[in-house]
């Protein structure tokens, strides 16, 4: 929307606001008109031939102002002004009766819909909502679009055929190409593509019989507009519900017309994004679509998942802007953990959401580098053991809540803190250098956790588990309850597993419950407050409408970055300055050098440079500077005996002296690495 | 950008799939024929404004699927319409027999008191009729139509098949016999009516409206 529509749209909200306070049939006069602007809109909207995008813009706009119109109600008793014009109004009942009267229309409409379904002509009510002769359409457009689609079905023999909207008529014609199609790429995305209404087009015309305007461009052709008008029928709705709450309308409409609505995000999945954004903000409605969401590449999901993050955010982060002096975060590298801590929980979370500043006390060093290194060593004192928050799992590389980490009294300020900078963290796209257990993954996406995710923590008992499930228990003797003893700092505890569990044997028919409950038991009640306390900190910067986008596997990704660093792709996205080319000696040598480094020096080798031990998901090509995608740069400086390389962390840039030698090269470079790799001054 | 006028008529173009109802609306709006004219998916909007007994009347004019699969869909578009245009097509009897069907689907579904205008198109065909002028227009005269023979091809009596049918509505407006008030007449009163005052808010809605044909 260009400022200038904005504008005209804020002024005749103005002007209807004003004017629909005046009097109460002025109130429902302008209720109704704008109701028929918007109903004509919407069905010229749901016209082939119009444009879709100024159609869609106008339409929504219209919905916009009448929704806001319609909270105001006649007249709201908080505006002042009201006084002046008419004292005796009673706005809620009002409301009320507005409400009813649209009760009274959904009730009309179920049933009309449940009489045009069997074809018989029906009565219209008084059409005194306008808007509900929109609905209705919308209605018969899904219903009508339902039948395409079961009659397509009928008619193809494959679900392939389907999804490539395959016209049966033209099966001959197009069937060949669109398969070759989909055995090359059968990414779904790929699938929204095909086929264009101009190669319908000249099918058509070849095949030269009577033309049929064929069901899957119906509904490819209509997709769009159709869903625009959705997200104004859910606007109404929301309209009339307190904020918050999906209105059980809406919730019917979206069950009623689930395989159309199912068939548009297959097809088209941005169009979640486009026009049902509403479903991130509906877990319920949400799932129906889920499978289909995470069925899109990793790739896009981040694109959207960064897109709608960031989506009302005034700037980019990446963006250098002079740093307010209040708004830095001043931390001590000694009590890195404490002093953050404290930082953090006195700054707003909305100036932290547009940029961070960190400074080390006593140290000069500023920027994304300083930034980076925050959050890398920050993330290590997380799991400091010193603070019991986090346990090792049983093989040491991930973490996870520590049950038992109540004897740190703050600890649930601490988690909260955890999440907060886990948050910032995947807000800022910064990568934190903690791994998480599968299941503690599991909880941050609110998936429930299985039996297998015991094995992260006790793979014995996850063993132990399976064994019960895999066999038939009923005649070894086990004695199984419904209980658990669990060792609380050498203190046996029996903790029953459900209301009077020690009384409850396992047999073979419940035992699936008892290892549910087990699981449940280990992964998620045991540490229930300390998992409450890191996602109330998580999601002060991240929804979790949003967050649910991933899997487990993909939100470890998005946090912690690539585990290994792969020097061929290193080389690959290096490049070189003030001298430097790729095929010069000291270049070549600092490369063999970098192969013979272990895994842990090159880890340095990168901490040193750009201030992060991770590389970004993607490779050496994301590799993050102060102002964007900031590649790998090396810098040549002169020469002198005894001279280390230094580094801009801001900038990726190391600063290489011309070293005369291999062997100087590299003694220089790890006595650099092994000294410097932390802490800031001013070389 | 403003266009004013002093009625608003809903109209919709109804009848058989192929009977030409999209070129009789292309050929009233831009006076011209559509040649390679494809199957209307649900419904297609078209505008203009006509000068009729000195009043300006913008038409907006809904023209809908004729084909069978639509019908749910179109029937929709039926409510809130002041006139229509039923029209089959004079070289096929098929679609001069469900004329019945069509005619009590407007009755029923549009206002009772809509306006409908029979229109035997394609009379360029005259080679290939299959329905007489005189069979056709005793069967307007029993459901109490007006009609024409129209040719979307060149354009005879398509801009007077429309105009005759707002010149209905008009008069009944002005007998009394149809009041532009009540809700669903597809009516609306434009920016130059006479009855502007009392529609102040109208009034930039209107405008609205305009930007948005």
């Amino acid at each position: 929307m260009t400022q200038n529509e904005e504008i005209r749209e804020n002024m005749l909200r103005q002007v209807l606001e004003h004017l629909s306070q005046q009097n109460e049939s002025q109130y429902h006069k302008i209720l109704t008109s704008l109701a028929e602007v918007a109903t004509t809109n919407g069905h010229k909207l749901l016209s082939l031939s119009s444009s879709y995008e100024a159609q869609m813009k106008s339409l929504l706009r219209i919905v916009r102002i009448f929704c806001h119109v319609f909270r105001l109600g006649p007249s709201s008793p908080s505006n002042g002004n009201d006084m002046g014009y008419n004292g005796n109004k009673t706005p809620r009942n009002q409301v009320f009766k507005v409400r009813k009267v649209y009760d009274v229309f959904r009730k009309i409409d179920v049933k009309e819909m449940n009489v045009t379904k069997h074809a018989i002509i029906y009565h219209t009510p008084s059409s005194q909502d306008p808007l509900e002769l929109l609905w209705h359409s919308l209605d018969e457009w899904l219903v009508l679009i339902a039948a395409e689609l079961t009659q397509n079905k009928e008619t193809s023999t494959n679900i392939a055929c389907l999804l490539l909207k395959q016209n049966p008529v033209n099966q001959q014609d197009i069937s060949l190409a669109h398969h070759s199609d989909f055995g090359e790429d059968g990414s779904p995305e790929h699938l929204s593509v095909l086929p264009s209404t101009g190669h319908f087009a000249s099918c058509e015309a070849a095949v030269n019989q009577e033309a049929v305007a064929d069901g899957q461009d119906v509904i490819s052709m209509t997709a769009n507009r159709l869903s625009a008008v959705i997200q104004a029928f859910y606007m109404c709705c929301s309209c009339q519900m307190p904020p918050g709450m999906t209105s059980p309308r809406f919730i019917e409409f979206v069950c009623n017309h689930d395989e159309v609505l199912k068939c548009f995000v297959t097809r088209n999945p941005k169009i979640i994004f486009d026009h049902f954004h509403f479903l991130l903000e509906c877990p319920e409605l949400m799932s129906r679509f889920m499978h289909i969401i995470k069925a899109q590449p990793f790739k896009e999901r981040c694109e959207w998942f960064y897109e709608h993050l960031h989506a009302g955010q005034p700037d980019s982060d990446m963006v250098h802007r002079p740093v307010n002096e209040n708004d830095i975060l001043l931390v001590h590298r000694d009590s890195i953990f404490r002093s953050s801590c404290e930082v953090v929980f006195k700054s707003n979370c909305e100036k932290l959401k547009q940029g961070i500043a960190v400074r080390f006390q006593g140290e000069e060093g500023m920027g994304q580098g300083v930034v980076r290194e925050w959050f890398d060593i920050l993330s290590s004192e997380i799991i400091n053991p010193d603070y019991a928050l986090f346990t090792q799992s049983a093989d040491g590389t991930t973490f996870q809540p520590n049950s038992n980490s109540s004897v740190n009294p703050d600890h649930l300020n601490y988690f909260r803190f955890a999440g907060e900078i886990l948050g910032l963290a995947l807000y800022h796209r910064q990568l934190v250098n903690i791994y998480f257990t599968s299941s503690f993954y599991k909880h941050i996406l609110g998936i429930p956790v299985n039996y297998q995710d015991v094995a992260s923590i006790d793979p014995e008992y996850a063993k132990n588990l399976q064994w019960i499930l895999d066999n038939d228990i009923s005649d070894l003797g086990l004695e199984l309850t419904f209980s658990v003893e669990t060792d609380v700092f050498g203190a046996m505890e029996e903790v029953p597993l459900k209301p009077g569990g020690a009384s409850i044997l396992v047999t073979q028919e419940n035992k699936a419950e008892y290892v549910q409950l087990v699981t449940e038991l280990r992964m998620t009640r045991a540490i229930q407050p300390q998992i409450n306390g890191f996602l109330q900190g998580f999601h002060m910067f991240i929804p979790p409408s949003l967050i649910q986008l991933f899997d487990e596997f993909e939100l470890e990704l998005l946090l912690s970055g690539m585990p290994e660093i792969d020097v061929t792709d290193w080389m690959k996205n290096t490049e070189y300055t003030s001298g430097y080319e790729r095929d010069d000696p000291v270049i070549q040598w600092f490369w063999e050098v970098v192969q013979e480094l272990t895994q842990e020096e090159r880890v340095l080798l990168l901490q040193f440079v750009t201030g992060s031990s991770r590389v970004p998901h993607g490779g050496f090509a994301y590799i993050m500077g102060g102002s964007g995608l900031q590649n790998f740069t090396i810098a040549a400086v002169p020469y002198t005996p005894n001279l280390l390389p230094t580094s801009s962390t801001c900038i990726n840039m190391l600063k290489l002296p011309e070293y005369p030698s291999k062997e100087i090269l590299k003694d220089r470079l790890l006595v650099a690495l092994h000294c410097g790799s932390y802490g800031y001054t001013m070389a | 950008m403003s266009e004013t006028y002093d009625f608003l008529f809903k109209f919709l173009v109804i009848g058989s799939a192929g009977t030409g109802k999209s070129c009789l609306l292309h050929q009233f709006i831009e006076n011209k024929f559509k040649q390679d004219s494809n199957h209307t998916i649900g419904v297609e909007f078209g505008s203009r404004i006509v000068n009729v007994g000195g009043k300006s009347v913008k038409l907006q004019i809904w023209d809908t699927a004729g084909q069978e699969r639509f019908r749910s869909v179109t029937r929709s578009y039926y409510r809130g319409a002041a006139g229509a245009l039923l029209v089959y097509d004079i070289a096929s009897r098929e679609t001069y027999n469900s004329l019945t069907n069509w005619l009590t689907d407007a009755r029923t579904l549009a206002s009772p008191n809509i306006i409908i205008i029979l229109c035997g198109n394609k009379k360029d065909l005259e080679a290939e009729r299959e329905v007489t002028f005189l069979e056709a227009s005793r069967f307007a005269q029993e459901n109490e139509l007006m009609f024409l023979e129209t040719s979307a091809l060149t354009g005879e009596n398509v801009e007077e098949a429309f105009l005759k049918c707002a010149r209905t509505i008009l008069n009944k407006i002005d007998s009394g016999e149809l009041d532009p008030e009540r809700m669903g007449s597809g009516i609306q009163y434009g920016e130059a009516s006479p009855r502007h005052a009392k529609h102040m808010h109208g009034t930039q809605l209107q405008n609205r409206q305009q930007c948005n044909c």
